[in-house]
C-alpha cells in the first residue's frame, strides 16, 4: 500500500526521460517491467510514461524485442523493461521461452501490471500470478476510456485492499494516471532494490494466501524442497533454472514455488480474479458501442468480404496515386537541380573515367531511387500499413482471410508480415516471428521471399506499363500470384509437420491515434532507409564498375548462350538479371545502360531492343527469381545459412522455370 | 461434546470427514466418512474453515463458493506454554504484545493468557499463548519441537524467560485462519445471498461473523435458528426451484454448432486445446456468445468478457456450451456482451 496515495501532481511533474546514456548509474538503478496480456496497451502506456512515442502496434505479438528506457518517476530514476504480451507466465509469447524466464532473467524489482479495466475477470489472473513471484506489484487498470464506454467502472480502492497492492486507472491514450502509477511502482522498486542491498529489512506483511488449504499445504511442500536442495549448493538439479533464479534474488522461494505448480495454481487464479472482478466492477446497460458492432461486421462473411476487398483496392489505389505523384515530383526536382550539379563535381574531380561512372551510378542512381521509391512508395505504405495496424482491422481481416491461408499451412494472420512484405521483403522477414511455430515460419517467409516488394513492382511496372500496356502489366502480376501460391501450396505439401489451429486474441477496433501512426510509419521507414541506403549505394557502385569496367562484356558472352536459348532473352537481360540481385529496382536501369552500348540508340529504349514478350518474361524472372542481397542476409540471420540459400535456391530454378515455359509458350524462344 | 451426545435423539460422530453433498429433492445427500451409504438431511450447518467449506460447496454452490473464495485465510499455529513465575527474571506485566512489522521474530503475538483471564494457571505458575505463521510462514513447514523451539527463542529475547517450560503445545491451523479485510461484511453478506437459493444449507464459523468464542455461540445460536425455520416452517420441497428439476431446461452442443448472435456457458474442454484455452478464459463456467464466422468454413469469432478471440472450428469443436433454450436470441446480445 505503499505510495497509494502519492502526490498525484508532483508525480507528474517528476516524470521525464532522460537520455540512456548514463552508463556509470546503471548498475544502481532498479528495473521495472512491464507485462500485461496482448492488447491492453502496454506500447502506449510505455510511451506515455518514458514520454516517446515509438512503434507500437494493435495487434498481438507485436512487440518481439524488450525495449528498456529510463524514466524518473516521483523524482527518481528507473529502468523501465517492456516486456510482449502474454497470457499467462507459464505462456511463450516470443517463441522457446516461457515468459517467466523472460522476466526473471531481466530481475525487476517491481511489476507494473496492465489490466483491461473492462475485462478484469480475465485480465487479474496474470495481475494475481505476478503477485504471487513476491515481487511488489502495481495494478495499472488501463483502457478505463473503453471501459467506461461498455458502461463498466471499477473501485480502484477495493482492489486495492483485495491485491494488498497499489491500484490505478489508468487511459494510456491521453496518460490519464500513467505517472502516479509509475512513481508507485518506481517508489516501490527502489525499497526492493534497499531490500536486497541489505540497506533496509524486508517488509513483513505478505498477503493473505488466496489458494484452498490443500494447495497451500502443496505450495509450502514445494518451499520446503527447494530450500532444502538449495541448501546443498549448486550441483543440485535445477531443471527449469528456478532455484538459480532464487538465489540471484529475482524471486521469492514461494514464488518459484507457485511457478514449478502453475496447473494447478492456474485455475484458482482465474477462480479469485473472477469473484474480485464480481467485487469491484460496477456494470451499467449501455447500449453496443460502434466499435462493437463494426468488429462483427468486419468479421462476417458478408459485409466483412466486400470490406476486405475495398480495403485492399483503396489501399493499393492510394499508393499508386499519392506514391506516383511523390515519385514524379522527387524525380523532376532531382533531375532539374542535384543530379547535374553532383555529375559536374564528380566529373572535375574524379580523373579515372571508369570509376567516375561507378561513383555517379552510386550517388546519382543510387540516391534518386531511394528518393524516387524509398520516401513515396515505401513510406506511403508504411503509413497505410500503420493505419490499418493502429485501427485494428489487421487482424479481423486475418481472420476472414485464414481458410485461404491455411491452405498454403499458414494461419490468417501470414496477411500482415506479407503486407509489410509488399513493401520490403526485409521487415516481412522478420515480422514472421508473430507465426507460432518454426515450421509456420519457415512457410511464410518463403511466401514473403516471393512476394514482389516495392522494387519488384516497379520494375515490373516499368518494363511493362508503357511498351505494353497496363493489362500485360496485371497479367504479369497474375503469373507471379499463381507462381507463389503454386510454390507455397508445395512447400507446404513438401516441409514436414503440420499447421496447429487457430487460437487467436483479435485486437479491438479502435480509432488510430495519429502520433502512433506516425511514430510507427516512422520508425520502420527509418529502419527500412538505415538497412537500404547502403546496400543501394554500394550495389549501384558495383553495377556501375561492372558497367564502366566493361566486364560485363565477357559476362554476356558466358550466358549469351543460356539466356538465349532457355529465356529468349538477348544477354544482356541475363546480366541484368544476375545483377539484379544487388539491386532490384536497378535491373531495368542497368538494362537500358548496356543496351545502350551494345545496340546503339535503339538501346535508348526498351521497346527498341526487346519485344513485348521479351520484356514480360524478363519482368517476370527479375520479380521471382533469387530475392536481393538484404533479404538473403536477413534470411539467414533469422534461420540459419542452410534455409536462406535452400530458399533462394528455390526461387531461382522457380523463375527459370517459368520463364523458359512463358518463353515456349510466347514464341520467342526455340520449342 | 459429551454433554450433546448425551441428549436424547443426537447422534454425534466425531473423525468422519464429509465426503460428498448434492441436492436431493427435499434436501440435502450427504455421505459421510467410510461409509459408501448416501444419508438425507432437511438441512445442513457447514461449521468449517472458509477453505474447507469452499471444497465442499464447489459442486453443489460453485457462486457461494466462489464468495467464501474471496476471504482470504492464512495459516497460522498456536503455541501454548506453561512456565513457573521464577523462570523469568522479571514476571511480566500487561496482558500480552504484538510484534511489529520488521522485527527479526518468528512469532507474531503473544497473549499472557493466565494475566488476561483468571483461573487459567495455578498460583506460582503462567500460562503464555504465542502466534506464529502469518509474518513467516516459512517456520510452520517446521515439526512441532521446531516451532516449539523458536517460540521459546522469541520467548527468550523478549521477556527473558528462561528454562524449561511445565508444558508446550503447539496447534496447528494450516490455511484456516480467516483475515478479515476492509468490505468483510460485504462478502459474508455476498455468501448468505449466493446460498439462499439453497434453503436449508448454512454455513457458521469463523470465516464469518467474528472468530471468538462468543461470535461462535452467537453464529451457532443463529444458524439453529435457520434451521428451525426450515424445518418447522417452510418445507424445501414446497420451494419453487429448489429442486433441480425445477431449473430451466438446458441443452449441450459443440460451439461450433453455435449460431452467429448466440452465446453460452462454458461446460467441459476437450483436452487438445484446454491448455491454451483456459489462458484465454474459455474454462468451465466462463459465458461467451459467438459474434460472427468467416467465410470459406473459417474461424469463429468469440466474445468472452471484453475480447474478441478467434477459434479455428475443429478447436471450436471441442468446447460444449449451454444453451438456455429460447433464452439466448441475437437480439439481446449486442447488450449480452457489454453487460
Amino acid at each position: 500500500m505503499i505510495g497509494l496515495h502519492r502526490h498525484a501532481q508532483s508525480a507528474r511533474e517528476d516524470v521525464r526521460t532522460t537520455a540512456s546514456g548514463a552508463a556509470e548509474d546503471a548498475e544502481r538503478l532498479p528495473t521495472v517491467a512491464l507485462v500485461g496480456r496482448p492488447n491492453v496497451g502496454k506500447s502506449t502506456f510505455l510511451a506515455r510514461a518514458s514520454r516517446r512515442f515509438v512503434e507500437t502496434s494493435n495487434a498481438p505479438g507485436t512487440t518481439v524485442h524488450l525495449e528498456r528506457r529510463r524514466v524518473v518517476a516521483g523524482g527518481r530514476a528507473a529502468w523501465l523493461v517492456d516486456f510482449p504480451g502474454t497470457r499467462s507466465l507459464t505462456d511463450c509469447p516470443a517463441g522457446e521461452e516461457p515468459f517467466w524466464r523472460l522476466l526473471l532473467d531481466e530481475a525487476p524489482d517491481a511489476i507494473v501490471v496492465l489490466a483491461d479495466a473492462g475485462d478484469l475477470g480475465r485480465h487479474l489472473p496474470l495481475v494475481l500470478a505476478c503477485r504471487e513471484l513476491g515481487l511488489p506489484v502495481v495494478l495499472a487498470a488501463n483502457l478505463t476510456d473503453e471501459a467506461t464506454g461498455h458502461g463498466i467502472e471499477i473501485d480502484a480502492g477495493r482492489l486495492s485492499q483485495l491485491l494488498v497492492a497499489p491500484v490505478h486507472r489508468t487511459t494510456g491514450r491521453t496518460g490519464q494516471g500513467v505517472d502516479e502509477a509509475m512513481a508507485d511502482a518506481v517508489a516501490l522498486a527502489w525499497q526492493r532494490l534497499a531490500v536486497r542491498d541489505g540497506r533496509r529489512s524486508p517488509r513483513a506483511t505478505a498477503p493473505a494466501s488466496i489458494f484452498p488449504f490443500e494447495l497451500e499445504r502443496s505450495i509450502l511442500a514445494e518451499v520446503g524442497t527447494m530450500r532444502s536442495s538449495n541448501s546443498l549448493g549448486a550441483a543440485v538439479f535445477d531443471p527449469d533454472g528456478l532455484l538459480e533464479a532464487v538465489s540471484r534474488g529475482s524471486v521469492s522461494v514461494r514464488g518459484a514455488a507457485t511457478l514449478r505448480l502453475s496447473d494447478a495454481v492456474e485455475p484458482v487464479l482465474w477462480r479469485v480474479a473472477e469473484a474480485w472482478a464480481h467485487q469491484v466492477e460496477r456494470r451499467r446497460n449501455v447500449s453496443a458501442t460502434t466499435a462493437d458492432r463494426l468488429a462483427v461486421l468486419v468479421t462476417s462473411p458478408f459485409p466483412g468480404l466486400p470490406i476486405f476487398i475495398a480495403v485492399t483496392l483503396g489501399s493499393f489505389a492510394a499508393m499508386v496515386v499519392v506514391g506516383g505523384f511523390l515519385s514524379a515530383w522527387m524525380a523532376t526536382l532531382w533531375g532539374a537541380t542535384v543530379s547535374p550539379t553532383m555529375t559536374a563535381i564528380v566529373a572535375a574531380t574524379i580523373p579515372i573515367p571508369a570509376l567516375a561512372t561507378a561513383i555517379l551510378w552510386a550517388l546519382d542512381g543510387g540516391l534518386i531511387a531511394m528518393l524516387s521509391i524509398g520516401i513515396p512508395y515505401v513510406l506511403t505504405f508504411y503509413v497505410l500499413v500503420a493505419v490499418l495496424e493502429d485501427s485494428g482491422y489487421l487482424t479481423s481481416a486475418a481472420v476472414l482471410m485464414d481458410r485461404i491461408f491455411n491452405v498454403l499451412g499458414l494461419p490468417g494472420r501470414t496477411a500482415i508480415p506479407l503486407l509489410t512484405a509488399a513493401g520490403c521483403n526485409v521487415p516481412g522477414i522478420y515480422g514472421t516471428r508473430i507465426l507460432a511455430t518454426h515450421r509456420e515460419r519457415l512457410l511464410g517467409a518463403f511466401l514473403v521471399t516471393l512476394t514482389p516488394c516495392s522494387a519488384r513492382t516497379a520494375v515490373v511496372i516499368a518494363a511493362l506499363a508503357p511498351i505494353a500496356g497496363p493489362l500485360v502489366a496485371l497479367a504479369a502480376f497474375a503469373v507471379v500470384a499463381a507462381v507463389t501460391f503454386a510454390a507455397s501450396f508445395a512447400a507446404n505439401a513438401v516441409v514436414p509437420g503440420r499447421q496447429p489451429a487457430l487460437v487467436l486474441e483479435l485486437a479491438p477496433l479502435r480509432l488510430p491515434v495519429v502520433r502512433h501512426v506516425g511514430a510507427k510509419a516512422w520508425s520502420r521507414f527509418r529502419s527500412f532507409v538505415m538497412m537500404a541506403t547502403p546496400i543501394m549505394l554500394v550495389g549501384s557502385f558495383v553495377l556501375g564498375l561492372v558497367y564502366a569496367s566493361g566486364l560485363w562484356v565477357q559476362l554476356a558472352a558466358v550466358i549469351g548462350p543460356v539466356t538465349e536459348t532457355l529465356l529468349g532473352l538477348p544477354a544482356i537481360a541475363g546480366v541484368a538479371i544476375i545483377f539484379a540481385f544487388l539491386r532490384k529496382e536497378l535491373a531495368l536501369q542497368l538494362l537500358v545502360a548496356l543496351a545502350i552500348v551494345q545496340y546503339g540508340a535503339s538501346g535508348a529504349t526498351l521497346g527498341g531492343f526487346m519485344s513485348s514478350a521479351q520484356l514480360f518474361v524478363f519482368a517476370i524472372v527479375v520479380s521471382i527469381s533469387v530475392p536481393c542481397v538484404a533479404t538473403l542476409a536477413t534470411l539467414a540471420d533469422e534461420f540459419g545459412w542452410r534455409p536462406a540459400l535452400g530458399m533462394a535456391g528455390a526461387t531461382l530454378a522457380l523463375a527459370l522455370g517459368v520463364g523458359m515455359v512463358l518463353a515456349r509458350v510466347l514464341g520467342i524462344a526455340p520449342a | 461434546m459429551t454433554a450433546i451426545g448425551a441428549m436424547a435423539d443426537v447422534t454425534v460422530r466425531t473423525r468422519a470427514p464429509l465426503r460428498a453433498l448434492r441436492r436431493v429433492s427435499g434436501g440435502y445427500g450427504v455421505r459421510i466418512g467410510g461409509d459408501d451409504l448416501e444419508e438425507r438431511f432437511e438441512a445442513v450447518v457447514l461449521a468449517t474453515s472458509g477453505p474447507a467449506a469452499v471444497g465442499i460447496l464447489e459442486g453443489i454452490a460453485p457462486m457461494a463458493a466462489a464468495r467464501i473464495q474471496t476471504i482470504p485465510h492464512g495459516s497460522t499455529a498456536v503455541v501454548t506454554l506453561a512456565y513457573r513465575l521464577d523462570a523469568f527474571t522479571e514476571p511480566p506485566t500487561g496482558h500480552g504484545f504484538l510484534v511489529a512489522a520488521g522485527e527479526p521474530l518468528a512469532i507474531d503475538a503473544c497473549t499472557f493468557s493466565s494475566r488476561k483471564w483468571a483461573g487459567r494457571a495455578p498460583d506460582g505458575t503462567i500460562l503464555l499463548r504465542c502466534f506464529v505463521g502469518s509474518r513467516r510462514p516459512e517456520v510452520l513447514i517446521g515439526t512441532d519441537e521446531a516451532v516449539l523451539a523458536a517460540a521459546r527463542r522469541d520467548l527468550a529475547t523478549t521477556l527473558g524467560v528462561h528454562g524449561e517450560p511445565i508444558l508446550g503445545q503447539v496447534s496447528r491451523w494450516t490455511g484456516q485462519m480467516p483475515h478479515y479485510t476492509v468490505g468483510h461484511l460485504e462478502r459474508v453478506q455476498a455468501v448468505s445471498e449466493a446460498l439462499a437459493a439453497l434453503p436449508g444449507l448454512i454455513v457458521a464459523g469463523a470465516p464469518y461473523r467474528g472468530v471468538g468464542l462468543p461470535d461462535c455461540i452467537s453464529q451457532g445460536r443463529a444458524a439453529a435458528g435457520s434451521v428451525e425455520a426450515i424445518l418447522g416452517g417452510v418445507r424445501p420441497d414446497a420451494i419453487p426451484g429448489a429442486t433441480p428439476d425445477a431449473d430451466p431446461p438446458q441443452v449441450s452442443v459443440p460451439l461450433h454448432r453455435v449460431a452467429p448472435g448466440n452465446g453460452g456457458r462454458v461446460i467441459s474442454v476437450g483436452p487438445s486445446h484446454r491448455a491454451e484455452l483456459a489462458r484465454e478464459g474459455v474454462r468451465p463456467g466462463a459465458d461467451l456468445s459467438v459474434s460472427s464466422a468467416a467465410p470459406f468454413a473459417g474461424p469463429l469469432v468469440l466474445r468472452i468478457g471484453r475480447a474478441r478471440l478467434a477459434l479455428a472450428r475443429s478447436v471450436a469443436g471441442t468446447v460444449e456450451v449451454t444453451v438456455g433454450v429460447g433464452s439466448t436470441t441475437s437480439d439481446d446480445l449486442p447488450s449480452k456482451a457489454a453487460r
